[in-house]
């Protein structure tokens, strides 16, 4: 069996005996959020994300996940210059990414007008 | 003597016409391990349409808009209920949904290639030139901007500025664009799809992205009308 895109990671459970601890996951996470953390405040500069509100540095630790840090940057420039102005309504109508669960798209958007 | 001739030529050149009919061609390595736990061989249209209610050797569960839960072991049944608003059960599984979805629609086009009269797609070849033939839709297109920009776009260059193109096989092949976004492509089938007489290309397009979990994928049926022409799009699904 080979990776294929049509196929579940759980469908390789079978063939395999790997099992990662608990507290390396959470390792693994923490590393990513700082990682994230870091490169936002590349994207944004540093006094500026730490200015944020919590609920937009949630949407953008979304957005950084889902896009990686070059298509963030690139692709999504309006985006980006209303999170500099610090118009959040304005980011909101630019966050949707196309092909991405409704429900998370939804979930960047609130976060954004702060419901 | 000059009547026998007549049956004899017209005969003749009716054959030439029959062998000179381009058959359909498939790509021999096809996803069916990963519905069916092993390969199937897909060589010929008529292979396909049996795959519509074969059932896979592993299930999914699917959530419905009110939340509840119900089973998919068959293409004909996930496709109906993605129509009816279900969506994977799990967040992890959307991607691995999404993909099934494609590649059964994959199955249900390449089941209407016939054979043509003439192509202008068989010296196809992938390159770091291609993307300035194709057309835009072929880009990856992710945020409002993309969409903004894919209006006004006249190929998929103009939408990706592709840097790199990396070879995992004479038909598979991975593009790099400037932005962070990597497509492979993969040329799944030729053959006439539309009828027309014309070979017709289907691609099959995984998009994902440098350094993120964003993950699409796309089929896209295409041609060239007259040689060394850009490719005209027909269909993406």
């Amino acid at each position: 069996m080979s990776l294929d895109k049509n196929t579940l990671a759980r469908a390789f459970k079978k063939y395999s005996t790997l099992e990662l601890k608990e507290s390396l996951m959470d390792q693994q996470v923490e590393n990513h959020i700082n990682n994230f953390e870091k490169e936002l405040k590349q994207v944004y500069g540093v006094q500026e994300f730490q200015r944020y509100p919590d609920n937009v540095k949630l949407a953008l630790f979304d957005m950084i996940f889902n896009l990686g840090m070059t298509r963030l940057i690139s692709r999504f420039p309006k985006f980006n210059r209303h999170i500099k102005a610090h118009d959040f309504e304005k980011a909101a109508l630019e966050c949707s990414r196309t092909d991405v669960n409704a429900q998370r798209n939804t979930y960047v958007k609130n976060n954004l007008l702060g419901k | 003597m000059k009547n026998l001739y007549v049956p004899i030529l017209i005969s003749l050149s009716f054959g030439c016409v029959a062998t000179s009919k381009i058959e359909p061609a498939f790509i021999k390595e096809n996803s069916t391990y990963a519905f069916f736990d092993k390969q199937i061989s897909l060589t010929e249209a008529k292979n396909f349409p049996s795959l519509e209610t074969k059932r896979w050797s592993y299930e999914f569960e699917l959530e419905s808009p009110e939340g509840k839960l119900e089973k998919v072991e068959t293409c004909e049944a996930l496709t109906k209920k993605i129509k009816n608003g279900y969506q994977a059960f799990r967040y992890s599984e959307q991607k691995v949904v999404n993909a099934r979805k494609l590649t059964c629609e994959m199955w249900r086009v390449m089941s209407k290639l016939t054979s043509s009269d003439i192509s202008y797609v068989r010296g196809f070849e992938h390159s770091l030139n291609l993307p300035k033939t194709m057309p835009p839709e072929l880009a990856l297109i992710i945020s409002k901007d993309d969409e903004r920009n894919l209006a006004k776009a006249n190929n998929w260059e103009e939408m990706s500025h592709v840097k790199k193109v990396e070879p995992l096989n004479k038909k598979q092949v991975i593009y790099y664009d400037n932005s962070g976004g990597i497509q492979k492509l993969t040329v799944m089938a030729k053959g006439d799809y539309n009828n027309d007489g014309i070979e017709d290309m289907v691609l099959d397009m995984s998009n994902s992205v440098e350094g993120g979990s964003y993950g699409s994928t796309y089929g896209y049926v295409v041609t060239r009308l007259v040689a060394d022409a850009p490719y005209t799009l027909l269909k993406q699904f």
